[in-house]
């Protein structure tokens, strides 16, 4: 397919109309985020000073913080410090909030990686099995299993986990990271175990619902009848439906990559995690506004970074997507 | 044709929630507010069916009374889900082209946000409360249904029978309602079904983490945060919410699958 000239330019086309799809996106994510955060009751310097704060700690706030200016004036500069890697300082630490956020990544990014290709794996493969096995026995127990697994909130998830691994058998650490990072790889890695299966378990549940569909709507497809009919048995006439769940699944993943965040959110909670989602919550409760708006701008941008890659492989995957 | 076990089972749970919850909003054995310090932490008896917490209430009331926050939370926030997103979806997938490019680009934007994550950036402003949860989960659930049933609307569109319909001199408005809706509505309860799933979680979530129903209105979510600290010694306080929530959830889940299942003429069994 590379040999001709014309799909190439087209494939181009494709790549470039959806880089154009995310920038539009994070512009008007970036937008609702700044106005959803505006529409508060007050204004941001009253909400972090308490409606008792004297009228000239509010004004010194407001003016340190640009609150003042007019709203496309603020949201301008907002997104001009942020393009040139300002995300500004925190309203009651004074920190920076672009440092504070690359040291809470040495958490959330590992977690967030590993949990995504576990559970995409797990997912394809529960969902091409139970599909094969509805009838079986063992087939309705994964089925169940899977089913009963996507009923389990993560919070739920993560302390059962506690309660097992770390309260009753005394394997791993029950929550926390340690202070050195990375420097101690063996206790860092433990440490993030269970937050991890914790986060692919809860991840692939949800995934394996479309695996699962997608596996049952190829059963009912020619392909599979043809593969059946020259004399596969079902399981090989299964994986030819490898790519054909993976691809779907992978997209929902692409969808999913801000619910994957959220759920490290409540997992970097539960396990008492120096991640940037138990940042968020602590920033949320502080009231913190300036710094919860950075921090939503840095998940938007992600969010759409990973769409569109994701996008552009499945595009490469799903040959019928281009035509 | 075998009767699907999915629909038959979630449609028993839901019937089940449904009791206890009618059952609790009329009924329950003790006021689930009642604190009753020399009682705390006692274990089950006929006394107490499920025991008493760290305060000395009821559990078994408390379940009762957080039944109703879960199944409203579940109900109201999938009805929003289904009128607004199928609506939109299907006013996507027949109207102008112009139309459906500003629906779908919207929804595509707005469908990369999860109901948790707008709920977190709404209660930020508002603060927390139930109606923020059910509402903002509401129409972030609502999201998704667009895509889909657009998705669903446009291949049905374009099944023979349709363009029968349209040769017989059939206007659009006709066909959507005699054939599309017809074919759609598995599809649309499935969507309910996932749109109370999300709901019922992202409430019990919050309220895990203190940002979604606030006291005295019970939740289990809440109940469960604050049991959670007695774990290694009271594991039964914490296991009833958590029991509750993962029933219910399993129950929703079910009567989706069963329903797909059943109606889906392009399934083989």
């Amino acid at each position: 397919m590379s040999g001709d000239p014309r799909r190439l330019t087209v494939d181009f086309m494709v790549v470039l109309r959806r880089l154009f799809v995310a920038l539009c996106g994070i512009a008007l994510s970036s937008v609702v985020v700044f106005i959803s955060l505006r529409v508060l009751p007050g204004d941001i310097a009253t909400t972090r000073l308490g409606i008792d704060a004297t009228p000239e700690a509010l004004a010194a706030l407001r003016d340190e913080y640009g609150l003042d200016q007019s709203y496309f004036s603020q949201y301008v500069d907002w997104i001009g410090n942020a393009v040139r890697g300002d995300l500004g300082t925190s309203m009651v630490t004074g920190d920076d909030v672009g440092s504070e956020i690359i040291s809470r990544l040495d958490v959330t990014m590992p977690l967030i990686i590993a949990s995504s290709v576990l559970s995409v794996t797990l997912a394809v493969w529960l969902g091409r099995r139970t599909t094969l096995r509805r009838g079986q026995t063992s087939g309705v127990i994964a089925d169940a299993l899977s089913q009963i697994g996507g009923a389990v909130p993560t919070f739920v998830v993560g302390v059962f986990l506690i309660t097992v691994f770390a309260v009753q058998l005394r394997l791993l650490p029950a929550g926390g990271f340690p202070t050195e990072g990375w420097r101690v790889p063996l206790d860092a890695l433990r440490s993030l175990l269970l937050p991890l299966l914790c986060l692919a378990a809860s991840q692939s549940s949800v995934l394996v619902r479309f695996a699962r569909s997608h596996s049952l709507d190829y059963l009912a497809s020619d392909a599979f009848r043809t593969a059946r009919s020259v004399g596969r048995n079902s399981d090989a006439a299964m994986a030819t439906a490898r790519r054909l769940v993976l691809t779907p699944v992978l997209g929902v993943t692409a969808l999913q990559i801000a619910t994957l965040l959220t759920g490290a959110v409540v997992v970097e909670s539960v396990f008492a995690l120096p991640g940037i989602g138990s940042m968020l919550i602590r920033d949320i409760a502080n009231r913190d506004l300036p710094k919860v708006q950075s921090t939503l701008l840095l998940v938007v941008v992600l969010v759409f970074l990973v769409r569109f890659v994701v996008d552009v492989i499945v595009d490469r995957l799903d040959p019928r997507r281009l035509s | 044709m075998k009767q699907s076990i999915s629909l038959r089972v979630g449609a028993g749970i839901l019937g089940f929630i449904s009791l206890i919850t009618v059952l609790g909003s009329f009924w329950t054995p003790y006021d689930s507010l009642v604190v009753d310090p020399a009682n705390r932490f006692a274990s089950p008896t006929w006394m107490h069916l499920l025991g008493t917490d760290q305060l000395g209430r009821d559990v078994l009331s408390n379940i009762l009374d957080g039944a109703r926050t879960t199944l409203l939370v579940g109900l109201l926030a999938s009805a929003i889900a289904i009128v607004v997103g199928g609506t939109l979806g299907i006013l996507a997938a027949t109207s102008r082209r112009w139309i459906d490019d500003v629906v779908t680009t919207v929804a595509d934007v707005f469908v990369a946000f999860p109901a948790l994550l707008i709920a977190l950036v709404v209660v930020a402003a508002f603060g927390p409360s139930t109606g923020v949860v059910v509402t903002t989960v509401g129409f972030s659930a609502g999201v998704s249904v667009i895509v889909v049933t657009r998705q669903e609307v446009v291949d049905i569109m374009r099944e023979p029978y349709v363009l029968a319909a349209r040769f017989s001199g059939g206007t659009t408005v006709k066909i959507v309602a005699r054939h599309v809706l017809r074919n759609l509505w598995p599809s649309l309860v499935v969507q309910a079904t996932s749109a109370a799933t999300i709901a019922i979680v992202a409430e019990s979530t919050l309220s895990y983490l203190g940002l979604g129903t606030t006291p005295p209105t019970p939740s289990w979510g809440r109940m469960l945060a604050s049991t959670q600290q007695y774990l290694l010694v009271h594991p039964l306080l914490t296991s009833w919410p958590a029991l509750f929530i993962c029933v219910s959830v399993t129950g929703v889940t079910l009567l989706g699958n069963g329903v797909r299942e059943r109606y889906d003429p392009n399934l083989v069994r």
